[in-house]
């Protein structure tokens, strides 16, 4: 599971809940904004470094652009190289084997220019491996990312490599809830 | 001479950061690779070149380097050859394509961990 949101802004005791369930082992990533959580101690992200079977585990890249020393002891540092690996051996043990179709990553608010940058970056990990992927966006994220010149180019090499298809979603009562295919 | 943090080229010093890469992109030249790659034992040919350049073009054009899988599905264009893999790429350069094709071409080292 991977997780990129500022801490406190959802639902984490809820989340964290929705993981004591789920099968082991069990790799929580924390990209972008959220590697800020372990720098709390009490934040409830913070209680996975103890369970059996659980990694907790900062990325390296966005530990380092916003802290650069060690995390703290039991919280790993690793890559979205290693986290999508992680999340294709999952896929393969419990859908018995690769990926079937696209993965849907939905990208539902603005971003600040670092957040583009690594929303990106994860995009990109995932093509590395040839995960299939169609990027779907709300109208506000996508009128946020189409304003911003240097993230607009950045992100053009998703379609013109053919690493991912865009999508922007409709809005209530359209046919299509994935919405429509969009070109930077 | 060299030093770990210093290049020698035409009489001038420039600066390398901690990586190796140039401290300032806008030192970089033609000359300033091929002394870089001198510096490493390597020499280098056409075929490091269209790496370089395409490297090159790529970061000016998305502002970072192409993936991998970019750089060989491109070099297969070029060659006209669709054997061409990974192994061809690493026989040019036998530590990393992208990262040293990065350094060469003026480059910092990419800050992300893909």
């Amino acid at each position: 599971m991977m997780v990129r949101a500022k801490p406190g802004l959802n639902d984490e005791q809820g989340r964290l809940e929705f993981l004591r369930d789920q099968d082991r082992p069990l790799l929580v990533f924390l990209h972008s904004d959220a590697v800020d959580a372990v720098r709390d101690p009490d934040s409830p992200w913070m209680d996975l470094k103890d369970m059996d079977d659980v990694d907790l585990a900062v990325c390296a890249a966005a530990w380092a652009r916003r802290e650069g020393d060690q995390p703290p002891p039991g919280v790993l540092t690793s890559s979205l190289i290693r986290f999508w690996s992680a999340q294709l051996a999952s896929w393969a043990l419990t859908d018995g084997g690769d990926v079937s179709g696209p993965v849907r990553i939905l990208i539902d608010q603005p971003q600040s220019a670092l957040g583009w940058k690594e929303a990106l970056e994860v995009l990109l990990a995932a093509a590395t491996l040839e995960i299939p992927l169609d990027v779907v966006f709300s109208t506000a994220a996508w009128e946020s990312m189409q304003s911003r010149t240097d993230t607009r180019a950045a992100w053009r090499q998703l379609t013109d490599f053919d690493l991912a298809s865009l999508r922007v979603a409709g809005g209530d009562g359209e046919a299509d809830p994935t919405g429509r295919e969009v070109q930077l | 001479m060299n030093d770990d943090q210093t290049l020698l080229h035409a009489g001038h010093r420039i600066a390398l950061d901690g990586d190796g890469h140039l401290s300032d992109p806008s030192d970089w030249s033609r000359g300033v690779a091929e002394a870089l790659a001198e510096a490493d034992g390597m020499a280098l040919g056409p075929d490091h070149w269209w790496v370089i350049d395409f490297v090159r073009a790529h970061h000016q054009r998305y502002g970072n380097p192409p993936l991998m899988r970019v750089l060989i599905s491109a070099f297969r264009t070029e060659r006209a050859d669709h054997s061409l893999s990974s192994r061809d790429l690493y026989r040019l350069f036998d530590e990393n394509p992208v990262r040293q094709a990065c350094r060469l071409g003026g480059y910092p080292k990419p800050d992300w961990c893909i």
